[in-house]
C-alpha cells in the first residue's frame, strides 16, 4: 500500500483501520509520525474549541416559535426572511439584555437607546493609527464622551487597544476610559484578561483600579493569575493580594 | 419500531405542521450550530443571529425535510448555506473584538491561564486557515460531523473527505506550531 492511499486512514482509530493499512502504518515512520502529530493537532481542536452556547439562544428561539405557531394557526404566510431575521436580531438582544438585568442587576437599559454618534469615525480613526500619540488622543477622545451608552464599536475599539496595543501608555489610557462602562460584562472580561496577561506594571495597577471600583465577579482567577507571576512589582503584588481578601 | 423522539420522528412532526417539536430539536442541535458559526465567522453576536436564522427557515421551509433524511446533516446543510450567504456580503477576515474575547470552554471566564492561552493561539491559528479549510475543520471536530455527513454536505465521497479533513489539520498544524515555539 501506499502512503496517499493510507492517507484517508489517518485520522481513524486503531482498531478501525483495515488490515493492510494498519500494515502500512506499521512499516512507514513518515505515515506514523504525521499520523501522531495530526491527532495531537485533532484533540486539542476538540479540547480547546468546545464552546458552550450562550444562555440567551433559547428564549429568542422560543419567542419565535410561538410567532411562528401563531401564523401557522392564522394560516397567514410569515413575513419575509429579512424582516424576520432582523426581528430576532432584536429578540436576541433584548433577551441578553433582560436576562442580565434580572440575573445580576448591572446592565442598563440605556444600551439598547439609540443615540447620536456624529464623532465616532474620527475617534476610531485615531485608535487605530499608526502614530501611539495619535491612538493616545483617540483613547482620550473616548474618555471625554458624555454619552452614558456609546455604541458597542467604541467600546471594543477601546477594548482591542487595551488588548493588543503596544503603547503601555496607551493601554493605560484605554483601560480608564473603560472604567466608565465596568457594567458590561465584556469590558469586564477584557480587563481581566488584560490583568491576568499584561506583563507592564502600570496596565496591572490600572487593572487593579478597575477591578476595586468594579468588584467583578469573576475577578479571583484573574487576581490568581497575576499573583502566579514571579517578577511581580512588589506594589502590584500587595494591592492583588489586598484585593483577593477583600472580593 | 421507529423512537418517536428521534431527531427525524420529530422534524417529521414539524413538517407535518405540528411545530411544538421544533423546540427539542432547538435544544439537541443550536449549540453545535453555534459552535459551527462561531468558528467559522469569530463572531458571538453574529453566530447567535445565524443560528436563530437556520431554525427560521427550518420552520418556514419545514416542507423541504425529507422525511427518514438525517436531521443533523439537514441542518448543517441550512448552516452552511446560510454562512455562503454571509460571506458573499462580508470579508471573512475582518477582525473584531470578538476574536479577542471569544468564550473558553472553561465555565469559568478565564479558566486557566495556560490553557487558554493555548486555545487563544489555536483559535488565532484557525483564523489564518483560508476560510474554506476552517469550515471543514470546524465542521468535523467542532460540530461534530461525520465523514459520511461532510461528504454528503459538499457532494463528494467518503475517501476524498477523510482527505481533505487530513489536509486541513495538517494546514492547521503548520500554522499553529510557528506560534507555538
Amino acid at each position: 500500500m501506499t502512503c496517499s492511499a493510507a492517507e484517508p486512514y489517518l485520522l481513524d482509530d486503531e482498531a478501525d483501520l483495515p488490515p493492510d493499512v494498519r500494515a502500512h502504518f506499521d512499516e512507514c515512520a513518515d505515515c506514523r509520525r504525521l499520523r501522531q502529530d495530526l491527532r495531537e493537532t485533532q484533540a486539542m481542536l476538540r479540547d480547546h474549541l468546545a464552546t458552550p452556547a450562550p444562555e440567551t439562544l433559547r428564549p429568542a428561539f422560543a419567542a419565535h416559535l410561538e410567532e411562528a405557531k401563531r401564523d401557522l394557526a392564522r394560516d397567514r404566510p410569515p413575513a419575509s426572511d429579512r424582516g424576520a431575521v432582523r426581528s430576532i436580531g432584536r429578540r436576541v438582544r433584548w433577551a441578553a439584555a433582560f436576562a442580565v438585568v434580572f440575573i445580576l442587576g448591572a446592565m442598563s437599559m440605556v444600551w439598547l437607546q439609540p443615540r447620536d454618534g456624529a464623532e465616532e469615525p474620527t475617534v476610531l480613526a485615531q485608535l487605530e493609527s499608526d502614530s501611539p500619540s495619535e491612538r493616545l488622543a483617540g483613547v482620550m477622545a473616548a474618555s471625554m464622551e458624555t454619552e452614558e451608552a456609546p455604541e458597542r464599536s467604541l467600546v471594543d475599539a477601546l477594548l482591542i487597544t487595551l488588548l493588543t496595543d503596544p503603547s503601555v501608555n496607551v493601554r493605560v489610557a484605554a483601560l480608564d476610559a473603560l472604567s466608565a462602562y465596568g457594567d458590561r460584562e465584556r469590558v469586564r472580561l477584557g480587563v481581566l484578561r488584560a490583568l491576568a496577561a499584561d506583563s507592564e506594571p502600570l496596565v496591572q495597577m490600572a487593572a487593579l483600579r478597575f477591578v476595586e471600583a468594579h468588584q467583578p465577579p469573576e475577578a479571583s482567577q484573574a487576581l490568581g493569575a497575576l499573583l502566579s507571576q514571579p517578577d511581580l512589582e512588589p506594589l502590584v503584588r500587595s494591592q492583588a493580594e489586598i484585593l483577593t481578601v477583600s472580593i | 419500531m421507529p423512537d418517536a423522539l428521534s431527531d427525524e420522528a420529530l422534524m417529521t412532526r414539524v413538517r407535518e405542521g405540528d411545530l411544538d417539536p421544533a423546540g427539542l430539536l432547538f435544544e439537541r442541535h443550536s449549540p453545535t450550530l453555534y459552535r459551527f458559526f462561531l468558528h467559522t465567522t469569530r463572531r458571538e453576536a453574529l453566530s447567535q443571529d445565524l443560528v436563530q436564522d437556520v431554525f427560521v427557515r427550518v420552520l418556514r421551509y419545514r416542507a423541504s425535510y425529507r422525511p427518514g433524511a438525517s436531521v443533523r446533516a439537514w441542518l448543517l446543510g441550512i448552516a452552511r448555506n446560510r454562512l455562503a450567504d454571509h460571506w458573499a456580503g462580508t470579508d471573512p477576515d475582518d477582525p473584531s473584538v470578538d476574536d479577542l474575547l471569544l468564550p473558553s470552554a472553561d465555565p469559568s471566564p478565564l479558566g486557566d491561564l495556560e490553557a487558554e492561552e493555548q486555545r487563544r493561539r489555536l483559535d488565532a491559528a484557525l483564523g489564518r486557515l483560508p476560510a474554506a479549510q476552517r469550515e471543514l475543520l470546524v465542521l468535523s471536530h467542532i460540530a461534530g460531523a461525520s465523514y459520511a455527513e461532510i461528504a454528503a454536505l459538499y457532494t463528494i465521497t467518503v475517501n476524498a473527505a477523510r482527505v481533505r479533513v487530513c489536509r486541513a489539520l495538517q494546514a492547521l498544524r503548520t500554522v499553529y506550531l510557528p506560534h507555538e515555539a
